[in-house]
């Protein structure tokens, strides 16, 4: 089975900084470290965990600029046998639903049974798979926890659910699928796998290479657009309780009474 | 004798490459790679240890760069840059450098971690970035020396690295610097007792036994045991490699045992001179449910701590105060 995995870069977050730059239309970038969305990455993995068993090969696709190959570079490192990259100065300024239609495009061109997506990224609104799917037609599964292949043509995939239960359903091939984090174990990717696919061929496909008319695409094309970026007033810091670990668990339990923790 | 470290290194260069790292481990190692330290955090922030206020007052810390070089290069390694208990440790070794003259800098943020985990985790081609990085960058400094306060820095830049000027551990210069009459000690007299804690990387590793030992002897009134398992034959506080990352399945820590000893011992005090040692006896400590009756300091700072200050004045006049006193 051959399966495709659409990929982000994303700014790392947990460390950096993240502030305003000095227009106030973005984050200040030049600091920045990128990788992989880590919901792709999961995906990538599960993507090459059912390629090893059905056979087929993984393909990674992204839209974005020249810094996007370094993360299909990472993928392929990981395993995935294609990258290719939608780069196309017109993409500037789209909405999610211009991304899903580029994505589509490419499906259209580069038919695959079984399509994954991270369930969200980092700094993204979990819209693209949906959206891709729908575009395409295809059943989608949203927040996959598990995958099993099945015999015709069908994908039993779980998710989970309250109280730590699973829900398995039954979906048609092909779909699509969003991904949550903790499907797998992810291998490692180190630098001298890295290196390795330094010098691989990425093919670049522009918005008529996938005969995507630009007019659909960009800033004015976009149905959802930002106004604004701020930094949330900061409130009130945290309360920290003094007294003996016995005193500080009772007004801990009033605490947690009050605020209606506790029945 | 069957030397194992290098096989057990040599399976995990093999694991490396087929992408079997543990997972909690794959995100220092990325960190690593894109910040030049294990915790991910920005490169500016580095020095940041060199800003505080109260620490500025007592002393200037100077960054090498391209107007700036020095005698004497500090390398302070990620831990101590970037923890914030170990900052102390390195803003104690600065006061104690700043004490005996020397002219000294840092890389600041220019400096990436030396790499010694990540070879001995078998990701050696990060390993040979992290250090052709930071060759070139010591190069640069101009320095004829360095100085380094973490072991395993030692250790890697005194043995992994080529083409560098002389290493020392900060207890080797001090142990000499004492001998030679350069830095007084005032006495401790409160009746603890000290036992020092051989780190693995100064001790075993580099047999540099004698000089922490000189160093804590040099303090008048200072009680001194040895733990049974000391010197070459020393019981490791389980800090080695990135287990500070990774949670290695164990019914008891090496360092709650390594504790244990210490007490058994009659201590109350360990004195070790690694971050890592530190990190995880002062943990050890909390998890034995001993924190009434043990605590643990590193040798630069009891060094710091008991040091008759220099007056800043020229020299010979700073000379003969120390004397007096």
């Amino acid at each position: 089975m051959d399966i495709l995995v659409c990929v982000k870069r994303v700014p790392d977050t947990s460390e950096n900084e993240i502030e305003l730059n000095g227009a106030g239309s973005d984050i200040a970038r030049d600091d920045l470290v990128y990788s992989v969305n880590e919901w792709d990455n999961y995906a990538t993995e599960e993507a090459l965990q059912i390629a090893e068993h059905t056979g087929g090969n993984v393909t990674v696709v992204t839209v974005g600029g020249e810094d996007n190959e370094e993360i299909l570079r990472r993928e392929m490192a990981l395993g995935a046998k294609n990258g290719a990259l939608i780069s196309d100065e017109a993409i500037e300024g789209s909405d999610n639903a211009g991304i899903a239609g580029l994505l589509k495009a490419f499906v259209q061109k580069n038919p695959h049974d079984l399509i994954l997506t991270g369930a969200q990224a980092e700094d993204g609104a979990a819209q693209v798979g949906g959206m891709l799917a729908a575009m395409l037609d295809y059943p989608f599964a949203s927040l996959v926890s598990g995958i099993e292949v099945m015999d015709g043509k069908k994908l039993l995939v779980s998710r989970e659910v309250e109280g730590g239960n699973k829900e398995v359903n039954e979906i048609d091939l092909p779909c699509v699928l969003s991904i949550q984090t903790g499907i797998n174990e992810p291998r490692y990717v180190g630098m001298r796998g890295i290196r390795q696919v330094a010098s691989l061929e990425i093919p670049t496909f522009s918005a008529s290479d996938l005969g995507v008319d630009k007019a659909s695409i960009g800033r004015s094309a976009a149905k959802v657009q930002r106004t604004d970026y701020f930094v949330p007033a900061l409130g009130k810091g945290a309360e920290i309780l003094a007294g003996s670990r016995d005193e500080i668990i009772d007004t801990m339990i009033d605490l947690v009474k009050a605020k209606g923790g506790l029945r | 004798m069957i030397e194992y470290i290098d096989k057990v290194i040599d399976l995990r260069r093999g694991m490396v490459d087929d992408g079997n790292v543990p997972q909690s481990l794959q995100k220092p190692l990325k960190a690593l790679e894109s910040r030049g330290n294990p915790y991910g955090k920005m490169e500016k922030k580095r020095a940041e240890w060199t800003l505080s206020s109260d620490f500025r007052q007592s002393c200037n810390v100077r960054i090498a760069d391209s107007k700036l070089s020095a005698d004497t290069l500090y390398f302070v390694d990620s831990i101590t840059s970037y923890d914030a208990r170990m900052q102390s440790i390195a803003q104690a070794t600065a006061r104690v450098l700043d004490h005996l003259g020397a002219d000294f800098a840092i890389l600041g943020a220019t400096e990436k971690d030396s790499g010694h985990e990540v070879r001995r985790f078998g990701e050696e081609t990060l390993f040979t970035e992290l250090r052709d990085h930071n060759t070139e960058a010591i190069r640069y400094s101009g320095a004829k020396r360095i100085i380094t306060s973490d072991p395993h820095s030692f250790n890697a830049l005194k043995n992994d690295y080529a083409g560098l000027p002389t290493v020392e551990h900060i207890s080797q210069l001090i142990a000499r610097e004492v001998k030679a009459g350069n830095i007084n000690l005032t006495a401790v007299d409160d009746g603890s007792v000290f036992t020092y804690h051989d780190p693995c990387y100064l001790g075993r590793h580099n047999q540099v036994y004698d000089d922490p030992r000189d160093v804590l002897d040099s303090i008048p009134g200072l009680q001194r045991v040895e733990m049974e398992r000391c010197r070459d034959r020393s019981f490791c506080c389980g800090g080695g490699g990135l287990m500070l990352f990774y949670e290695p399945r164990e019914t008891e820590r090496m360092g709650v045992k390594r504790v244990r000893m210490a007490a058994e011992a009659g201590a109350n005090v360990i004195v070790t001179a690694c971050p890592f040692c530190m990190v995880n006896i002062e943990d050890a400590i909390k998890v034995a449910g001993m924190e009434d009756r043990m605590t643990a300091i590193d040798l630069v700072e009891l060094v710091d701590r008991q040091r008759v200050p220099r007056i800043r004045s020229n020299s010979s006049l700073t000379a003969e105060v120390s004397n007096v006193l």
